[in-house]
């Protein structure tokens, strides 16, 4: 497919940009700061892999992204705009950790959901067939199946299908493969990085996983925790399409090695 | 490389395929066997004991008085039944348009919530008196105290509802930039629907003894009036055909709103 170097030279447009970021919340026990000057910086078209060890806040770098959260001092830019007009705009799509599906729609209902809320504005904006999406990620067959019927990684498959929906240009992903067992994951990794070779949206993905970080990500940045920030990147110079059997590979295994290396500093 | 789509309309069943017939015919059996030992125990305890029929009827003269007050028993349960329904619609109906605000006004909840709270904790049958003395001896009284004992149920249970959306649903639909009326009609009515039903099916049943016991205060018609007319007159064999009587008209308010739920809420709640 050639895929990787024609986003080697997107690089230089930046989808997103975290400058010196600091989150806090308020809890009985006082404030928590979960990030603290937090800088990252993401291309167009580019898949990144966010790993840390519990607590160090990479889901809520995740959230500030996707305007859920605001940060107390730094900026958050997503297209050089804050990140209220790209979700306003319908920029980013969300998978949530377990799904996020209403029981009371069958898959393709689910998918359409993005279509019918958000006000006239969004609805001018492109989208995409919804049965299309659901056929994409691997659910021909299953459309009128209620969430309660199809197995964790369909469930999931049906909740990118409705992120992809709106045409995002930003996929953000948080831990949406956790709760799948290894060969469901492993497939599903696999489809993944299909799906945003076709699509070519850009990608963060947050996963505790690092060898699905490395599989996955074209750089992985490892967050260390109390507070959260940013401990290292380590770029990922392997070519797409990657293979299942890449994870045996020498070169797959020494960047897995540096990026464990990476937490256990962290 | 995207798969075929001829497939795409061939979902499963939603649910889980019909029980054979003779299943059902099993639980009747063993139903019907309860009812039986229950009869059987009841007229047996009225032999060895020797009680007397103007106590304790035996099930045989119930039975007979089911038969031959018939047309008495039916005429004095359609006042009994427009009260129940009347007062459960109004009830539930109030509630879930308070639950409603409620969900949407802190500040409203807070000071009206208590209130409710208090009004509650007074029994039907200290209010009964009171409202027949506002109200007179007619229909009113009777729809307010069936309603009133309708509506706290709903109100509990329909506003503990609509607030068991989790943090994920509610992140989802602020991701999709959804406004308040989405967020309550796409995703906090259908949270709601298996708590509101849940407590419809305690608010109906209940709504019958809010009538009944309205009727003892103050009227001539009814299955209240009847249990009252028929205890003064030692008629006993009729008084339990009356209390036959009143309970088939709660199971029928159940099993309606039973029949609705399983209508309406074709999903499996988490």
């Amino acid at each position: 497919m050639g895929s990787g170097e024609l986003r080697d030279n997107q690089d230089t447009d930046t989808a997103i940009e975290v400058a010196h970021a600091t989150v806090r919340f308020a809890t009985d026990q006082g404030d928590i700061t979960a990030l603290k000057d937090v800088s990252v910086e993401i291309g167009v078209g580019q898949f990144v892999t966010i790993i840390g060890p519990s607590g160090c806040g990479k889901s809520t770098l995740l959230r500030l992204i996707a305007d859920l959260l605001e940060p107390v001092s730094g900026s958050v830019s997503v297209f050089g705009a804050p990140p209220s007009q790209a979700r306003r705009a319908r920029q980013l799509g969300f998978v949530f950790q377990d799904a996020a599906l209403l029981p009371w729609r069958t898959a393709i209902k689910n998918v359409e959901l993005p279509l019918e809320v958000g006000g006239r504005t969004s609805r001018d904006r492109p989208t995409r067939d919804p049965a299309e999406l659901l056929d994409l990620v691997g659910l021909a067959g299953r459309h009128q199946a209620y969430p309660q019927e199809l197995s964790g990684g369909m469930r999931q498959r049906v909740s990118i299908a409705r992120a992809l929906v709106t045409q995002p240009q930003v996929l953000l992903m948080d831990e949406p493969f956790g709760a799948l067992d290894a060969i469901t994951r492993n497939r599903l990794n696999v489809e993944l990085l299909n799906i945003w070779a076709e699509i070519g949206t850009t990608i963060v993905f947050v996963t505790h996983s690092i060898d699905e970080a490395v599989f996955l990500g074209q750089r992985v940045i490892v967050m260390s925790t109390n507070p959260g920030s940013v401990h290292t990147e380590i770029d990922v110079p392997i070519e797409y399409p990657r293979a299942p059997d890449l994870r045996e590979e020498p070169g797959f295994v020494a960047i897995a090695a540096q990026v464990r290396k990476g937490l256990e500093t962290a | 490389m995207k798969p075929v789509t001829t497939l795409s309309e061939t979902g499963p069943p939603r649910r889980p395929p019909r029980k054979p017939w003779h299943n059902y015919l099993r639980t009747a059996f063993w139903v019907i066997l309860g009812f039986v030992i229950t009869i059987a125990a009841w007229q047996a305890i009225i032999t060895i004991r020797d009680v007397p029929n103007y106590v304790v009827p035996p099930p045989g003269d119930v039975w007979e008085s089911l038969n031959n007050d018939f047309d008495t028993l039916w005429r004095n349960t359609k006042p009994t039944a427009i009260e129940s329904i009347g007062g459960f619609l109004i009830g539930s109906g109030g509630a879930i348009v308070l639950a409603i605000v409620f969900v949407h006004s802190r500040i409203l909840r807070r000071m009206f919530l208590p209130v409710v709270i208090v009004i509650r904790t007074i029994p039907v049958v200290a209010i009964a008196p009171v409202l027949v003395l506002m109200l007179g001896n007619g229909l009113a009284p009777k729809l307010v105290i069936a309603a009133l004992i309708s509506f706290f149920p709903t109100l509990v249970n329909m506003v503990e509802g609509l607030e068991s959306v989790n943090s994920q649903s509610l992140e989802l639909f602020r991701v999709l930039s959804a406004n308040r009326w989405e967020v309550f009609w796409k995703l906090r009515i259908y949270k709601s629907l298996p708590f509101l039903f849940a407590s419809l099916k305690i608010a109906s049943t209940a709504s019958v003894i809010g009538a009944v016991v309205a009727e003892w205060i103050g009227s001539d018609k009814g299955l209240g009036a009847l249990i009252i007319l028929s205890t003064f007159n030692f008629r006993t064999s009729l008084l339990y055909a009356t209390m036959v009587f009143a309970s088939i008209l709660a199971l029928v308010l159940f099993a309606s709103v039973a029949l609705l739920e399983r209508l309406v809420v074709r999903w499996q709640p988490e």
